[in-house]
C-alpha cells in the first residue's frame, strides 16, 4: 500500500496506469516500421498508389488487434476508469492540437512542392523533418502525461541521419533508420506489455460475475 | 500561553471512518477519479479483493460511495464514484487535519 498521500500525483499515476501497457508503443513501432518501407517499395519500382494499399492492408490487421489486446487483455486486467474533466479538456485540446500539427505538416509538404523552400539542402530537409518529429510527439507526450514520447520524437528526429550513417556501413535501401527505430519502440513496447501482463495478473473479481 | 494547558485540537471532528488508513487511500483516489471499477481501484490502492470489498461496503453504508452496475459490451463492470456527501466529508477531512496539524505544538 502506498506511504504518501499526494493527490495530485495519485492521480498523475491512475493516469499513466492507463498507458503502461506498451502496446501503444508497440502499434507506434510498428506502425512506422511499416510506413518506412515505402520508400523500400518505391525503390524497387512499386507506384506510390499500390505501396500505400499494400501499406494500409498489412497496417489494418494491427491497428485492429492493438483494439482487440486492449479491450481483451488490458481492460479486464487494469480495470476501468473514468477520469475528471480537467483530462476530458485535456483530450480534446490535443484533438485540436492533432489536427493544427497535420495542417502544418501538409502546409509545408504543399511548399516544398511548390519550391517555396528553395534550393533546400539534405541537412536543411533533415532539420525541418526533426522538428516537426520533435514539436509533434513532444505536443502529444506533454497533454497525455506520456514521457517516453519525447524520446521517441528525438527518435525518429535521428532517423533520417541514422539512415545515411547505416548507408556508410552496407548499400541497402532496407533497412534504414525508421525502420531500425521503429524496431526499438516496438521492442519496448512488448517488453513493457510482458511487465504489465506480470505486474496485473488476471483476478476473478466476485463483484462482477 | 500557558504550556500546562493541552492544546485545543479539533480531534473529535475527525471523520474516523476516513481516517482509517486503507480508506483514506480508496477516498483519496475516488477524489481524483470521476468513476473507477473494483479491479482498477484494487491495483492502485494495492488491498486484497476481500480487504477493499469490506472497505467499499464501509463507505457505501456511509453514503460516500456510490455503486453503479453497467456493462461493457457483454461484459458486466461495477463502478466506484463519490457521492456529493462522500465529496464533502472528504473536503471536510482534509481541512481539519490541515488545520489540527498545523496547530501542533513544536
Amino acid at each position: 500500500m502506498s506511504t504518501q498521500l499526494d493527490l495530485q500525483n495519485l492521480e498523475r499515476t491512475a493516469y499513466r496506469a492507463t498507458f503502461q501497457d506498451g502496446l501503444f508503443d508497440a502499434m507506434l513501432g510498428l506502425t512506422m516500421g511499416v510506413m518506412s518501407l515505402l520508400s523500400w517499395l518505391e525503390g524497387i519500382g512499386w507506384q506510390r498508389p499500390f505501396a500505400y494499399l499494400i501499406l494500409f492492408t498489412i497496417l489494418t490487421p494491427i491497428w485492429i488487434a492493438f483494439i482487440a489486446l486492449k479491450k481483451g487483455i488490458v481492460a479486464p486486467r487494469l480495470g476501468l476508469v473514468t477520469f475528471a474533466a480537467a483530462r476530458r479538456k485535456q483530450r480534446r485540446q490535443l484533438f485540436w492540437a492533432n489536427i493544427l500539427m497535420v495542417l502544418l505538416t501538409l502546409l509545408m509538404m504543399v511548399w516544398g512542392k511548390q519550391g517555396r523552400w528553395g534550393n533546400l539542402t539534405d541537412g536543411g530537409a533533415m532539420i525541418i523533418a526533426g522538428t516537426i518529429f520533435i514539436t509533434g510527439f513532444s505536443v502529444i507526450a506533454y497533454f497525455l502525461d506520456y514521457p517516453r514520447l519525447y524520446l521517441y520524437g528525438w527518435l525518429f528526429a535521428l532517423a533520417e541521419p541514422l539512415s545515411m550513417a547505416v548507408k556508410t556501413v552496407i548499400e541497402t535501401p532496407f533497412p534504414n533508420g525508421f525502420t531500425l527505430i521503429a524496431l526499438v519502440i516496438f521492442a519496448v513496447g512488448l517488453v513493457a506489455f510482458i511487465q504489465f501482463l506480470r505486474r496485473y495478473p488476471l483476478i476473478e473479481n466476485p463483484y462482477e460475475q | 500561553m500557558n504550556n500546562n494547558n493541552p492544546p485545543t485540537l479539533p480531534i473529535e471532528e475527525i471523520d474516523k471512518l476516513i481516517h482509517e488508513p486503507a480508506r483514506l487511500l480508496i477516498m483519496a483516489n475516488l477524489y481524483v477519479l470521476a468513476k473507477a471499477d473494483f479491479t482498477f481501484l484494487m491495483n492502485q490502492v494495492g488491498l486484497t479483493w476481500g480487504n477493499l470489498s469490506a472497505h467499499m461496503s464501509k463507505l457505501e453504508q456511509a453514503g460516500y460511495v456510490h455503486v453503479e452496475k453497467t456493462f461493457v459490451g457483454k461484459r458486466p463492470y461495477t463502478l466506484f464514484h463519490l457521492t456529493d456527501s462522500g465529496r464533502t466529508a472528504f473536503q471536510q477531512y482534509r481541512q481539519t487535519m490541515q488545520q489540527m496539524l498545523a496547530e501542533l505544538p513544536k
